[in-house]
């Protein structure tokens, strides 16, 4: 499935036990508090939510203090840390079977208003990822792109919008 | 013609580019003058459009001889938890918009709210700031919607030569993408299955009544809909079937296209979306704004299947072509 929230190189080593490399789920920036569940399950065993952080750089979020985060932005090129604290750190070259489930709530795409100032309905965005991961210590490399295309034709001014 | 950078949304997330390498890359191939972006996407400090963020725009525009075409606005209304915004900040957030729009040189901007009270507030700084605003319209609504009319009258009411439409070809494709069609195969989908999608999809039923109507096939089937993951819903939701002639009703309010597409084949055309038809409407009913290629396969399609830069280069070639068969005068 495409738009996932990890990749084969998300998994990474941390000496609080592991660390996801996490890819917002969607094509646009969002804020923290549009994140309304990250739950994940290591090897068949359930994650506790306390047992849970978000990292970008230096900032550190427990998942309960995401929803206050309305001014702190998922920028769509950041790659935040989901780090788990877990008795046995994970080491270079394991293999883990990782679910992430991961919930949106869309900010942008109201589905019905509030009522008496209380927050409306907004379309969620459902992920599920289900992965057999390897501990890796860097991203994946980024592909080559290929550029052979033929000369675009000259511009033509008059195609330009008349537009004030 | 030109394109949105929201085609390149899935490699831009991966790091391929930074935003100045995108800019370098769509050069490289040959596509422009024009240049969208979805201001959400794109901007490290959104909502601000900040002078950072200016002076690399201005630069890579002086570089490579670009023209603004659309500013992509969003209004996030639900951004707390707790409430959603009230009209004083929808009013102070759009606000905000428009000035990153004005800022970075677009004459446009697009939005998707259409409230009456709202855009009442708006009309005089989209003024002040020489802005056109331009609703999006795309599948699975056309511009004989009722969603549509309503933004229609309320643009009747305001009666304002700011206002206008962006048509999306999502609304008039005439079969389902071979990219969407690809991704429910590889999410389980046998060619029975894959039959019937398209066959309930080319109904009139409402999107609802379709959507549920093949999710209960699939329970029928013994298939867990969840296994298509948000393809069940995207697939009713992200591709509208009305005719393309429907466009000419609104032409004169159309200010801009999202010349949306999925697919370019080896004859070079778009196999579910009629690019000579909808040229042909366009050219015909006097259209001049841009056209901005809107790849949007990375819905389905895993993240290096296709290069989208390189199909937007053959689908201009697509749309040039259809123009040269337009009948002349």
């Amino acid at each position: 499935m495409p738009n996932g929230l990890i990749h084969d190189d998300s998994l990474r080593a941390h000496p609080d036990g592991l660390a996801l490399r996490l890819t917002i789920p969607w094509y646009r920036s969002l804020w923290l508090s549009s994140v309304t569940t990250l739950a994940l399950t290591v090897d068949g065993e359930e994650m506790d939510a306390a047992d849970l952080r978000v990292e970008f750089g230096d900032t550190s979020y427990r998942l309960d203090e995401l929803p206050e985060q309305s001014e702190r932005l998922w920028f769509l090129q950041e790659h935040p840390l989901l780090v788990a604290r877990r008795d046995h750190p994970v080491a270079l070259g394991e293999t883990h079977d990782v679910v992430l489930h991961g919930e949106l709530r869309l900010p942008y795409m109201q589905i019905a208003p509030g009522q008496d100032g209380g927050p409306g309905m907004y379309v969620p965005n459902v992920v599920h990822d289900v992965k057999t991961l390897t501990v890796v210590g860097a991203d994946a490399e980024i592909p080559a792109l290929v550029s052979d295309v033929t000369p675009p034709p000259p511009r033509r001014r008059t195609t330009r919008s008349s537009w004030g | 013609m030109g394109l949105t950078l929201y085609s390149a949304s899935a490699e831009f997330r991966a790091g391929y580019f930074g935003f100045d390498g995108l800019l370098d890359r769509v050069a490289e191939l040959g596509i422009g003058p024009g240049i969208e972006i979805v201001a959400s996407q794109m901007v490290p400090t959104y909502p601000v459009v900040g002078d950072e963020f200016v002076r690399t725009w201005r630069a890579a525009f002086d570089r490579h001889g670009f023209v603004e075409s659309s500013f992509g606005a969003n209004l996030d209304m639900g951004r707390r938890r707790d409430r959603d915004m009230t009209p004083d900040e929808e009013f102070a957030f759009s606000t905000l918009m428009f000035e990153g729009a004005k800022k970075l040189g677009f004459p446009l901007v697009r939005i998707q709210s259409a409230k009456p009270e709202l855009l009442r507030r708006l009309l005089p700084i989209a003024e002040r700031l020489e802005l056109k605003l331009a609703y999006e319209i795309h599948a699975p609504m056309g511009p004989n919607a009722e969603p549509i009319l309503r933004v229609r009258e309320t643009y009747a009411e305001l009666d304002s030569p700011l206002l206008g439409f962006v048509a999306d070809f999502s609304s008039t494709m005439h079969a389902m993408s071979p990219t969407l069609l690809r991704a429910v195969r590889r999410a389980g989908l046998d060619d029975e299955a894959v039959q019937r999608l398209q066959d309930i999809w080319a109904t009139d039923a409402t999107m609802q009544a379709r959507q549920q109507e093949f999710i209960a096939y699939l329970r029928g089937r013994d298939f867990d809909p969840g296994r298509l993951g948000a393809f069940a819903h995207l697939a009713f939701n992200m591709h509208g079937h009305v005719d393309p002639r429907e466009w000419a009703d609104i032409m004169p309010q159309i200010l801009h296209v999202h010349a949306k597409f999925y697919d370019i084949d080896d004859a070079g055309r778009e196999p579910a979306i009629d690019y000579p038809e909808l040229v042909r409407v366009f050219v015909e009913s006097g259209y001049r704004g841009f056209w901005s290629s809107e790849w949007e396969g990375h819905a389905f399609a895993e993240l290096g299947e296709v290069d989208p830069l390189l199909l937007v280069r053959r689908q201009h070639d697509l749309i040039r072509s259809a123009m040269r068969t337009v009948p002349v005068g």
